[in-house]
């Protein structure tokens, strides 16, 4: 999909709300790092909640990293499926957009990929099962069904965090 | 540190990879995501086990697992008579419990100053809607202020979730 060529300014915001950009970027990055998330990562996904679309060098002009890295961490967004990639009209310049639809996705793929890792826990529990006796055996068998109990807790969380995000 | 048998130690190996592959370890750096698993699986370890186990950097390792202690992820167990101290994550639903909590005390400590920010964009629009950024930068608070609502309702059932785990663990 190709849409119009974007004002080459648009992304600099002035006085006042060039502060106010870096209160929301400042809270986000913090959000960010209590969820233990890559510093670099969670300023560029800051910048685009807000602005909503960004090509490379408006990110460059906003975070000063080098375009190499914006590059590499917005391959991981898109691979991720956070966000989309769309050419600019008549150019060969592309803009990044959050995917509005990711919260719903990543619900959906909890329900999908929750039950996948429980079942290779369970897996791997039998396996153990093999080595009774072992150093280790115990502590490992404990902790991982400490892990698949603590799943049902993580879906029911997981649902409401969704919740807040999709209204 | 127990020693793991080599067979154990195996299955602990994969299970680490498959975690670190897994949507577990999304938006997380792979070595902080490394060390959390390796305390999911080891429950008790010091910084040097932890250096044994994965072979990052004591600098890196320490960064780390100090983040996690302020974090309330892991807790101080015991400290040896040569100083050396060895952490716990002592239950896995109480990581994951005070990791959320973080995460939401986290977000709601920012309302005060985003209510400030739309109290002035609403009271200064005529000047302020002059300069570029406006309607962006409105857009984005709002849409954080209606989060904090679903955040505190969450707050709220966590503290509910909270009293009953506390109840499982001292049972």
């Amino acid at each position: 999909m190709t849409v119009s060529r974007d004002s080459s300014k648009e992304h600099i915001f002035e006085g006042k709300l060039k502060e106010y950009e870096q209160v929301l970027v400042d809270f986000l990055v913090e959000s960010g790092r209590a969820k233990s998330a890559d510093f670099k990562l969670q300023k560029i996904l800051a910048y685009l909640s807000i602005h909503k679309r960004l090509t490379q060098k408006q990110f460059r002009d906003l975070t000063s990293y080098s375009i190499g890295t914006i590059s590499k961490k917005l391959r991981f967004f898109i691979d991720s499926g956070v966000i989309e990639k769309k050419r600019i009209e008549k150019s060969n310049e592309y803009f990044y957009q959050i995917d509005n639809l990711v919260y719903a996705r990543v619900g959906n793929l909890s329900h999908t990929e929750f039950p996948r890792i429980k079942e290779y826990i369970s897996m791997k529990l039998a396996e153990l099962e093999i080595h009774k006796g072992k150093p280790g055996h115990e502590l490992l068998t404990l902790r991982l069904n400490e892990m698949l109990q603590s799943f049902d807790f993580i879906t029911r969380i997981w649902s409401e965090i969704r919740g807040i995000f999709t209204r | 540190m127990i020693t793991f048998s080599p067979e154990i130690k195996k299955i602990e190996d994969e299970v680490i990879t498959h975690f670190l592959n897994s949507i577990l370890s999304e938006g997380r750096d792979v070595i902080t995501s490394t060390i959390l698993f390796y305390f999911i699986t080891r429950k008790d370890l010091t910084q040097r086990e932890l250096q044994k186990l994965t072979g990052f950097s004591a600098g890196k390792i320490s960064q780390e697992v100090n983040e996690f202690v302020r974090m309330n992820l892991i807790t101080i167990l015991s400290k040896s008579s040569t100083g050396e101290i060895t952490y716990s994550m002592e239950s896995i639903e109480s990581e994951i419990f005070n990791r959320g909590i973080n995460i939401i005390k986290s977000n709601l400590k920012w309302e005060p100053k985003l209510l400030e920010i739309i109290a002035d964009l609403n009271d200064n629009e005529e000047q302020l809607r002059k300069l570029n950024g406006y309607e962006k930068i409105k857009l984005n608070v709002e849409e954080q202020l209606l989060r904090f609502t679903g955040y505190k309702n969450l707050l709220k059932m966590w503290n509910v979730l909270e009293q009953k785990l506390e109840k499982k663990l001292n049972s």
